[in-house]
């Protein structure tokens, strides 16, 4: 019985740890002197709930969890993206992973792109209204 | 927390007409966009030229696009003038200084076309004088490409068009072209709330296109050129409204060029095509 519950605990942490890799390989590409800048909105509610607004119209569209298709991005309220450097997270969005099917997102100005990194590291956030 | 999914959804649309940026259709949506140019015309009737554009995102690298062109002379008649099949490819896989994109465009169009969509070669306001009667018996085949530069810098986008057009059903030589665009949103940051009116939703800038010659004739001699203020206003609802008033810049150019559009984005056309296409929902 011990045996059986060490070894389904160990698929699922196998799971979990694949998932984590591949939410976080394209952070992993983000050169380093890019996360180490720092999100000018940090700790901010007012830009977590516009960065909250930015993502519903620009974002939930393939990073909604339960979104499904051709064109589908992870759904983005992990650990890993919650605790992601924000300059990490901003490299992400202002560069996409265009060969693997998210565009960049440089068209929308810098301080958006912040607000949007704000609603993804934030707490618990308000739904966007 | 991020169950905020809608159905429709808007993106950030650019206030150009005729300059291009950089940025291409999100992977997956459709944009159905109408459009439609006022021109006056000296010597002649003026005319409106309404034209439909379906653009598509195939991938993050690649936005196809298909217009359907239209005209109508006061006094003469309402004419279809032919479609063009539109393609832009990203160069480069991340956000530079410079970002180039190359577009090829294929144009089966007659010479009644009045879009205006570009300016090409010595393109003057007296070749649009004849009637649309044996104007629209002219059929053109143009290949017509261009390097799209852009940067944003600070909130601006700063574009340029160089073109480069190519008649296929004739011995013609190359014709060249030229667009640049400069805009900003009017606010940088987003406000909280849903809003139509935020500033955020609106951006303004200019652009100013014309004609180069040709690669016997290049030079601004018998070429047209127009400057023109634009602006977009992105609505929540994932409506864009787009207006601008282009003035001509020599006696060569029709003196007013009047354009105002709508467009929508609809980002889950992609998965709805798979599914009715038996792929995977």
């Amino acid at each position: 019985m011990t045996r059986r519950f060490a070894g389904a605990a160990a698929v699922l942490l196998s799971v979990t740890l694949a998932a984590a890799a591949a939410h976080t390989s394209a952070l992993d590409r983000v050169p380093a002197r890019f996360r180490l800048r720092p999100n000018p909105f940090q700790g901010t509610p007012e830009a977590a709930a516009a960065g909250a607004k930015l993502f519903a119209r620009h974002c939930a569209n393939c990073h909604a969890p339960g979104v499904t298709g051709r064109f589908r991005g992870p759904a983005l309220n992990s650990f890993q993206i919650r605790h992601a450097p924000p300059g990490a997270l901003f490299w992400v969005i202002t560069n996409g992973v265009v060969r693997r099917g998210m565009p960049p997102w440089a068209k929308l100005p810098e301080a958006q792109r912040w607000q949007i990194v704000t609603y993804l590291t934030a707490g618990p956030a308000p739904p966007p209204r | 927390m991020l169950c905020a999914f809608a159905p429709w959804l808007s993106a950030q649309e650019s206030p150009y007409f005729v300059t291009y940026d950089h940025h291409l259709e999100e992977p997956g949506s459709l944009e159905v966009e109408y459009f439609s140019t006022f021109g006056s015309q000296r010597g002649g009737d003026p005319f409106l030229a309404p034209w439909l554009e379906l653009e598509y995102g195939v991938t993050a690298w690649w936005t196809t696009e298909l217009y359907l062109d239209s005209q109508s002379t006061f006094g003469q008649s309402a004419v279809f003038t032919g479609y063009r099949w539109e393609n832009r490819f990203r160069l480069l896989d991340q956000e530079h200084r410079v970002n180039p994109v190359l577009y090829l465009e294929y144009e089966n169009i007659t010479a009644a076309d009045k879009i205006l969509k570009e300016i090409e070669g010595n393109d003057v306001e007296s070749d649009f004088l004849e009637p649309n009667a044996s104007a629209n018996r002219q059929t053109i085949h143009e290949l017509e490409t261009k390097l799209i530069l852009s940067s944003d810098v600070k909130g601006w986008n700063f574009a340029i068009n160089p073109m480069f057009v190519k008649n296929l059903g004739a011995a013609e030589p190359w014709e060249f072209g030229y667009a640049a665009g400069l805009s900003r949103p009017l606010a940088l940051a987003a406000s909280p709330r849903r809003c139509s009116f935020c500033r955020e939703n609106f951006t303004a800038g200019v652009e100013i296109y014309g004609g180069l010659g040709t690669a016997d004739s290049f030079g601004l001699p018998n070429t047209s050129h127009y400057l023109a203020p634009v602006a977009a206003w992105n609505l929540p609802s994932g409506w864009t409204v787009h207006a601008s008033v282009g003035f001509g810049l020599n006696n060569d150019s029709h003196q007013i060029l009047v354009r105002w559009g709508l467009s929508r984005e609809f980002p889950g056309f992609g998965r709805l095509l798979s599914a009715l296409t038996g792929g995977k929902p």
